[in-house]
């Protein structure tokens, strides 16, 4: 419908020929997707929510995208009238905040405008967006792709970051290369090892006019990576260095960063394996050296815990300590076959999903504008974070599936969330995810959670009923209690009930209830989410 | 091969693009260069303008010199120049024009020489010829008695904001190097000032309703915080304390447009305090003016999480420019004036009485003036409340 208005504009407008304009009709696609998330919002000082003065607020975006052979170009709106609480103030109003366009020319693809990419494993640069929590660093500048030769990949780049409706001081340039050996030489093409090489270097430029320090105005960065595959077997490895880069985060401090990280993994019918390490070092990397939060990063650490989706297991959740973290994170999954004793009639699926994370040794430096030094051979004493995720998967039979999970965090609140002299937390989560299916159309789900621990604010229990009618409908209800809470007065139920309908490419969710509060701390600087109480609204939709 | 050796011109681009910086930089400000160097008596090119003093102890008539010009011509025509005046240098001016010619200087730069010199600050404006060979020259004196920009530093914090100690230390820092010139204020508000409400650590309230109104208005959501002139900089009303240094030497390059006096008179009987506070415009402006008048107390001793002290809950902390009360009561104050014309006037009185809590040795007025719509600072001014 939208490519015939833009055809039949054009057309109306005398701009084309009839057919010059039939030939654009017939090659031209347009697509793109709509989201709307609205709260109406009840003060409610049980939770500390707030008083908004707005009532309502709501964020939404469109994006519409047009494609015709060779070429793409897109462009988002957003509106934020004012931004849902827990997201930062400065997205406040409307406007196109990306637009691109990209054409592909042979070996060489150009992208000019708003672009995300990444090289390697994000370690010095990726830039990306993640709608629902605010965070968007696209680039807006020049990005070329260059494929001259057979298993021979180069990217460069030069632009600015997003920093919400603006873009962030700083410039940041980039070129990354990676070679793959069996397309690069064709007597390597069937043999069963392969091996992927890459490079990247990325520097980023801000001006200094500090009155009291002498600040690098022209920070790199580089990285090298290597892709291994054996059969089953990978093998991802990337190592990074960044030089000295005084910021916010490293509260100031001249030392260099770097960081490594390392995957092994195997994977054969019904049995996957997954090792990971890594180390980081003060590779906190922005285009603004004063930001922080979620602000202007321009690399990614890569998080090693299992993300956790079901609620209760989200009370502690564990982020990246860009000035000094080391870890293992090890991964299990089998698939326990039918028709054995495990199995059953329909299988058996178990993951088994375990983290260590402490920080890293330290020592003093020579030089207090160095911060501090370390050592790669030693571990440091303060455990950030562990945890145990085992998980079974079980289809007892063409009604019943049942997920039964058990959990283990160890959570340091301290680190985490900026508050020292805080124990950490030791909690122990129960978890059932039980389906009945009544019929084709008609099935209940239902979790129920546990969670315990003696430190902050105790137990919490949860139960959640959803029915859905497919494909249409489903409504649901969860109440989230912190029954164990020492404190009487903060033994505090969040109900929330929901009602989708889904109808082809159209969504719209209502719903009513509490959110918890949450605290955010990255390197230096900690933002406070507030508590909240209200009717949400929230509609998508594609084309 | 000719891909390949395409591909590497990018590589050297990129790589030539980056200054792999090594370690900090040492004192002082940017290098002299290797050559071309000449430090003479001659007579300076272009004009000294607009210059004036501030927090001179007394008054002091003083030499102000180029200290190094020099000037390269080829291609590019390149000067630089740094002034030194009683002992201390400015900021280094540096140009360069290519194809060769006229290398054309327009700039404000400030000299913080400390007591009994105070601050100067001038316009520089000259054009120096591809030819010339450098100069340098003595230049000018100066008198103390003129008005000067000030800038006003509002510093958000929490008691239990552990990483608030580290803008308050910057904030600290920064009034050492520019004296008078700036006005801090530390605004506790947000989640991270709510005191305890047991045991005997944090249970004191800096909270006022106005600080927590200039957070709210400000959309202060992350600490520690602050805002410079309440100006924009990329955009962003707020910065955090990295940053605040370079906005501040911004500002204070340029010429005041107001200057403010105030006035206490303060019964230590009845703890009556009356302020009168006088805006005089030295320029004409456009737009609403407001006046904020703020009661702040200096140097509270209670206690502080600092991630940067052992042990990080500190009973002793010493809280500078405590945000106490707004004089009337409003963080935005009052209208005062409407596009002001150059040398008008306006003369504000306000009186309260002092809590008791307040030490009148550490307390002081600040005042400010401000554009109504955009809240950003012309000039801000403090005083003891004994003068």
């Amino acid at each position: 419908m939208i490519r015939k208005l833009i055809i039949f504009c054009l057309a109306g407008s005398g701009l084309m020929g009839n057919s010059l304009f039939a030939q654009i009709l017939n090659n031209t696609g347009v697509h793109g997707n709509f989201e709307l998330n609205a709260q109406y919002y009840d003060p409610d000082s049980a939770i500390g929510a707030p008083v908004v003065p707005e009532k309502m607020l709501s964020n939404g975006f469109a994006n519409i995208l047009i494609t015709n052979g060779r070429f793409t170009a897109g462009i988002r709106y957003e509106s934020y009238l004012n931004a849902l609480q827990g997201f930062d103030p400065r997205y406040t109003g409307s406007g196109i905040t990306y637009r691109y366009a990209t054409y592909t020319s042979d070996e060489l693809e150009v992208t000019v405008g708003n672009f995300y990419d990444q090289f390697g494993n994000g370690l010095v640069f990726r830039s990306y967006e993640e709608r629902s929590l605010g965070y968007d660093n696209a680039m807006d500048g020049i990005r070329l792709r260059y494929n001259p030769l057979a298993g021979v990949y180069l990217k460069g780049f030069i632009g600015k970051q997003r920093s919400y409706f603006s873009v962030g001081p700083g410039i940041v340039r980039g070129i990354d290369g990676e070679f793959n050996t069996a397309e690069i030489f064709k007597s390597l093409a069937d043999k069963k090892t392969r091996v992927i090489l890459g490079g990247s270097f990325v520097s980023k430029f801000q001006k200094d006019d500090d009155p009291l320090l002498n600040l690098p105005e022209n920070v790199g960065a580089y990285a090298a990576r290597i892709n291994l595959l054996h059969g089953g077997f990978s093998i991802n490895a990337e190592y990074a260095y960044k030089y000295n880069d005084p910021s916010t985060v490293n509260n100031l401090i001249y030392k260099y960063g770097d960081a490594i990280y390392v995957q092994l993994a195997y994977a054969a019918k019904g049995l996957g394996l997954t090792l990971s390490g890594k180390r980081i070092d003060n590779m906190n990397f922005r285009s603004d050296r004063s930001a922080a939060v979620q602000d202007l990063n321009i690399n990614f650490l890569p998080a090693l815990p299992k993300t956790q989706t079901y609620r209760l297991a989200t009370v502690y959740p564990y982020a990246t300590q860009p000035n000094g973290e080391e870890g293992i994170n090890a991964e299990l999954f089998y698939t326990f076959k039918a028709k054995t004793p495990l199995g059953g009639r329909y299988g058996t699926g178990i993951s088994i999903n375990t983290s260590a994370i402490n920080s890293i040794f330290t020592s003093p430096a020579s030089n207090d504008t160095l911060g501090y030094e370390t050592d790669y051979l030693k571990l440091g004493d303060v455990t950030y974070y562990r945890d145990l995720n085992v998980e079974i998967t079980k289809k007892v039979n063409q009604s019943w599936k049942l997920i039964l999970t058990y959990i283990f965090q160890e959570y340091n609140k301290d680190v985490v969330e900026g508050k020292p002299g805080v124990q950490n937390v030791h909690a122990h989560i129960g978890i059932a995810d039980i389906t009945y299916k009544i019929n084709t159309k008609n099935s209940i789900r239902a979790e129920l959670q546990h969670l315990a621990t003696k430190q902050d604010h105790q137990d919490w229990a949860m139960a959640m009923l959803e029915y859905t009618i497919s494909p249409h409908w489903f409504f649901s209800v969860y109440d989230e209690y912190n029954y164990g809470n020492e404190i009487k007065d903060d033994r505090i139920h969040f109900l929330n009930a929901a009602l989708g309908y889904t109808r082809k490419a159209n969504r719209i969710t209502l719903g009513y209830g509490r959110q918890r509060a949450g605290l955010l701390c990255v390197g230096g600087v900690c933002r406070f989410v507030p508590a909240s109480n209200g009717v949400t609204l929230s509609i998508t939709s594609t084309f | 091969m000719k891909k390949l050796i395409m591909l590497l011109f990018p590589v050297a681009i990129a790589i030539q693009s980056c200054d792999k910086v090594e370690g900090p930089y040492g004192e002082g400000g940017v290098p002299a260069p290797d050559n071309s160097v000449t430090i003479n008596t001659g007579t300076i090119t272009g004009s000294i303008l607009d210059y004036s003093v501030v927090g001179a102890t007394e008054s002091d008539t003083s030499f102000l010199e180029a200290k190094w010009f020099y000037l390269e011509s080829g291609d590019t025509s390149y000067a630089a120049i740094i002034f030194e005046w009683n002992g201390v240098k400015s900021d280094s001016l540096e140009l360069s024009v290519s194809p060769a010619g006229p290398v054309h200087f327009d700039d404000t730069l400030s000299i913080a020489a400390g007591s009994p010199y105070g601050t100067l600050i001038f316009h520089y404006i000259a054009d120096i010829g591809a030819t010339a060979t450098g100069t340098g020259t003595v230049i000018v004196t100066v008198a103390t008695n003129q008005a000067a920009r000030t800038v006003l530093l509002v510093d958000f914090t929490g008691q239990q904001c552990i990483y608030c100690p580290r803008g308050a230390r910057k904030a600290t820092e920064l009034e050492n190097l520019y004296g008078e010139q700036l006005i801090g204020i530390a605004v506790h508000a947000g989640s991270f000032a709510i005191p305890a409400t047991s045991g005997n650590m944090y249970t004191y309230d800096f909270r006022t309703p106005e600080a927590t109104q200039l957070a709210t208005e400000l959309g202060v959501q992350s600490y520690p915080n602050g805002s410079i002139n309440f100006k924009k900089v990329n955009n962003n009303i707020l910065q955090l304390y990295p940053a605040w240094g370079s906005a501040i030497a911004n500002l204070l390059q340029l010429p005041p447009h107001a200057d403010i006096t105030i006035t206490n008179s303060y019964d230590e009987t009845a703890r009556q305090l009356t302020t009168t506070i006088k805006t005089d415009f030295i320029k004409s402006l456009t737009g609403n003016f407001n006046l904020a008048v703020y009661l702040i107390e200096d140097n509270i001793v209670n206690w502080q999480k600092d991630a940067d002290a052992i042990p990080v809950d500190n009973p002793n902390y010493v809280h500078r420019h405590v945000f106490r009360k707004s004089f009337n009561g409003l963080y935005e104050g009052e209208f005062i004036a409407a596009s002001p014309a150059q040398n008008s006037s306006v003369e504000k009185q306000y009186s309260l009485t002092l809590s008791n809590e307040y030490n009148d040795d550490h307390c002081e007025v600040v005042a400010f003036v401000f554009y109504e719509n955009t809240m950003e600072v012309v000039q801000a001014a403090r005083m003891k409340i004994g003068n």
